[in-house]
């Protein structure tokens, strides 16, 4: 793992760095729609709803 | 503070009708082509048709499939979904930001621009004036108005985002926010163009490129334009009409932002198979793979916001039209990765299981979600009942046996012509079948496919009686409600720095990109590159440990910025292109033509291809001969055995002509060399013969089941008898040379001395051939040849004898030595 890799062209590794690029920024944006707090989930999943005694207040 | 406020719902009524209308309109001429392919004469020959040949007609030239298709696509894309698009963006889009939309002046703007656009294509397309490329055939005047609409669309959607009154955005508005960034960066970049006349223009890009920006634009044009609005209407309308909030909030967050971040990089799927490089067509399947996910993500999301309201399925129309929209986007976006997947790809493309698979999305997740949008939408904007719940079910269940019927039809006669065309006879050198062959074993399947369409269109048709007598039986409503108005230091107060360059994320993406550095650099610089990643990761925690609460609710406060978050998206959508794209414009020219070299065209040959571009030809002969081996032995030339289309030998082609669907055979090899004259092998000027003589190309112009038996081309007996524009040619040629295609200098004069010269050539090899004009039976000899010079036909015989021409480019230098690739010049030359 610590030698240079050989390669025939550069662009071959294109995917193969799209894909890594891809999978933290997945990681990334998972993390942070796990952290979205309970309050604010459920005020912005109401938005679309109309308003009733029970619908959550923006937190 | 409160207010009141009524909300601009003219608009979305206007929206909505217009879009029932094109509807219709769309899918009509979308049935009347899906006859054109069972049989010919409903390419114009009606009228002779319906008289039993009293009234003799040769064909009407605006109503054959090469100019309709482009009508049907625009319609049901542009006017259809494009409209109803718009309706359900202005009615959710107020009332999610708790505000009017922001300009009524823009709205009308909007609306009355996008109805002209639309006619302007109903009017143009039909005349044959087309730019060749498919969904972006529009001559560049509509081109510059639709660009401006766009843009008014844009400013009245963003400035009704700066005044809401509600701070979050709602995920609805984030897939709204896509769409509009997103088609703007597309349509621009796909249809640069520089014009020669004012309905004629050559794309920027050529050959392989502009394959490239093609389909980067094509698929997207499905993603952003038929399926992020659809997904925003959905995140609204679902959660509306069942009265429940969607099922998880945190699951759209990963649905948006995976989804505008995948589909992007899907565009090569389009061209697999072909000589383009494999590193693109694995980036194109792996990414299509991926993008499964998300798709479904959002399928699921939709469908288990309902799970609570499941009984209503069976006696809420609107529920019923949603579900089962959500569940064909589900089967659309599992059977688009799986033909994205080279092997599968082999037997699908170019067949009719791809026209199959657009429909399932089409039909099923456009046209489902639209029909249950309007029957949500009527009641409450004309403030009545629906007219008739019992229709809008007779419409379902019409639609769904419709769409039953076309998809599984054309999944047929994809899989069967794909794989008879890949069988081998006994003996195995050579193919079983000829295509014509194959065409006349999956006519059963199109009949069924049209029955499908007109069964769809007769349900759409119920929809719009069941819309226009629920708006009789109310009245036009715009609802009023009362609203907190919302100061400006609740929203939007997000610095720039904060939303775009947050430190553990900064570190995180240096630490990537010294982690890349590892694996090319040499010898201890990569050690001292992994340290550095190293370094930044530990640097990256610290930073996030020590401002974990404002990092962690960082989407949060994002939600309520909407420049930030739009900027945001917008740098989403641009990686996938740009890594796409740009290697193909700055890479070695002799790796993008591989050995050969187009030739350039004759003036007259060129203004053959413009012909064969007017007629739409390119919709039914592609001009590509994959890396596959039933393909290079049916169109290849004998004796060759790597005789694929290489990169260089359409380099020219502006546009490029691969093609995406062989209703008829593949025309790669269709030319040959220039003819001999005479025994001693004197050769001719510029006329050539290849695999088919002149006569032969007459004649299957003039009727093409003459020379072959079975075949559901229409005739172009106009091409007989209108003149090939020569007097357009010199600008023609002179843009050719702007986009970089080496003519050499010709004048004015030279350029009509070779069309004259070509052209008396190939006329007078037709009069040699005894040919027969029907519509001038008096004209011979010298009379038929000098008609004959002038006549468009013999412009597109010159072009199709031409095709397949190139000449052989050597390249002998080694690679020169570069910091990505030390060893390079050390390398074997590339063998192809």
């Amino acid at each position: 793992m610590f030698q240079r890799m050989h390669v025939e062209d550069w662009a071959l590794w294109c995917p193969f760095i799209s894909f890594f690029i891809f999978a933290v920024l997945f990681a990334i944006v998972s993390f942070r729609a796990l952290q979205l707090s309970t309050g604010k989930r459920e005020y912005l999943a109401s938005l679309p709803l109309d308003p009733t005694p029970e619908t959550p207040k923006l937190p | 503070m409160t207010t009141t406020i009524t909300y601009d719902d003219k608009s979305v009524r206007r929206f909505m009708i217009a879009s029932i209308a094109w509807g219709i309109v769309g899918m009509l001429v979308g049935v009347l082509i899906a006859t054109q392919l069972s049989w010919w004469q409903m390419n114009g020959h009606y009228l002779e048709w319906l008289t039993g040949g009293a009234i003799k007609a040769d064909g009407i030239s605006f109503l054959t499939f090469g100019r309709l298709r482009p009508l049907h696509t625009n319609a049901v894309i542009f006017a259809f979904v494009g409209n109803m698009m718009f309706a359900g963006i202005y009615y959710s889009t107020q009332r999610l930001c708790k505000v009017r939309t922001a300009s009524d002046l823009l709205s009308a703007i909007h609306f009355w621009g996008w109805q002209l656009i639309i006619v302007a294509a109903a009017i143009t397309l039909p005349m044959g004036f087309t730019r060749g490329k498919e969904y972006a055939e529009l001559i560049w005047p509509i081109n510059l108005c639709v660009v401006i609409i766009w843009g008014v669309f844009a400013i009245n959607f963003f400035w009704t985002l700066a005044k809401r009154n509600e701070p979050s955005l709602y995920v609805a508005l984030w897939f709204y926010i896509a769409t509009i960034i997103t088609v703007a960066m597309l349509y621009i970049v796909n249809h640069l163009s520089i014009p020669t006349s004012l309905t004629h223009s050559y794309t920027l890009f050529g050959g392989v490129q502009d394959g490239l920006v093609q389909w980067w634009y094509g698929h997207n044009a499905v993603a952003f334009f038929l399926t992020t609005p659809i997904l925003g209407i959905m995140y609204y309308y679902v959660p509306k009409a069942a009265n429940l909030p969607v099922y998880s909030y945190r699951l759209s967050i990963i649905h948006f932002w995976s989804l505008v971040f995948i589909y992007i990089w899907a565009g090569p799927h389009h061209l697999l198979n072909t000589d383009l490089p494999r590193w693109l067509q694995l980036l194109g399947t792996t990414f299509s793979l991926m993008l499964w996910a998300p798709s479904w993500g959002g399928m699921l999301n939709g469908l288990l916001t309902l799970r609570p309201a499941w009984d209503r399925l069976r006696t809420d129309p609107v529920i019923k039209f949603l579900a089962t929209g959500l569940t064909f986007y589900g089967m659309a976006t599992f059977e688009g990765p799986l033909m994205a997947i080279r092997s599968v790809n082999a037997i699908s493309h170019y067949t009719d299981w791809t026209i199959s698979h657009v429909h399932s999305g089409t039909l099923g997740w456009n046209g489902m979600m639209a029909a249950g949008m309007f029957y949500y939408l009527a009641p409450r904007l004309w403030k009545t009942q629906l007219w008739s719940k019992a229709l809008a079910n007779m419409h379902f269940w019409i639609a769904m046996v419709g769409i039953l019927l076309y998809i599984g039809a054309l999944w047929c006669a994809g899989i069967t012509q794909g794989l008879m065309l890949s069988q081998l006879a006994p003996g195995g050198t050579t193919l079983k079948y000829e295509f014509l062959e194959t065409l006349g074993d999956i006519q059963i399947f199109f009949i069924f496919r049209s029955i499908g369409g007109a069964l769809y269109l007769s349900g759409f048709v119920m929809l719009a009686i069941n819309i226009w007598k629920t708006a009789r039986s109310g009245t036009p409503y715009d609802e009023t409600v009362e609203v907190t108005v919302l100061e400006r230091k609740h929203k939007d107060r997000m610095p720039w720095r904060e939303s775009l360059f947050n430190d553990p994320l900064a570190h995180i993406f240096l630490a990537m990109l010294f982690v890349i550095l590892w694996f090319f650099l040499p010898h201890h610089a990569d050690k001292a590159a992994l340290l550095v990643a190293v370094l930044l990761s530990i640097k990256a925690y610290t930073a996030f440990k020590a401002s974990a609460a404002q990092w962690t609710n960082w989407h949060e406060r994002l939600v309520d910025n909407y420049l930030p978050f739009t900027v945001l998206t917008f740098i989403a959508v641009t990686i996938g292109g740009s890594v796409q794209i740009i290697p193909t414009l700055l890479v070695n020219r002799d790796k993008n033509i591989e050995g050969r070299l187009q030739d350039i065209y004759t003036p007259l040959e060129l203004a053959g291809r413009d012909i064969f571009i007017s007629e739409g030809c390119y919709l039914c002969h592609s001009q590509m001969i994959r890396t596959l081996v039933p393909d290079v032995m049916r169109y290849g030339r004998a004796g060759i055995t790597d005789d694929y289309s290489h990169l260089g030998e359409s380099i020219y082609d502006h546009p490029y002509q691969w093609g995406s669907k062989r209703t008829g055979p593949d025309l790669a090899r269709e030319g040959g060399p220039i003819a001999k004259k005479d025994a001693q092998g004197n050769l001719y000027k510029y006329m050539r013969v290849g695999k088919r003589g002149n006569d032969w190309h007459f004649n299957h112009f003039l009727n093409p089941r003459a020379p072959s038996p079975g075949s559901n081309m229409p005739a172009f007996p106009w091409l007989f008898e209108q003149d090939t524009d020569v007097k357009a040619l010199p600008n023609k040629i002179a843009v050719q040379v702007q986009l970089g295609v080496p003519w050499p200098i010709l004048n004015q004069h030279e350029i009509t001395d070779m069309v004259e010269t070509q052209a008396q050539e190939i006329a007078q090899s037709l009069v040699a051939a005894k040919v027969y004009l029907p519509s001038k039976p008096d004209l011979q000899g010298d009379a038929l040849r000098n008609h004959l010079a002038k006549a468009k036909v013999v412009a597109v015989i010159a072009y199709l004898q031409k095709l397949g021409a190139y000449h052989e480019v050597k390249t002998d230098h080694p690679g020169e030595p570069s910091p990505l690739n030390p060893d390079s010049h050390r390398q074997a030359p590339d063998v192809p």
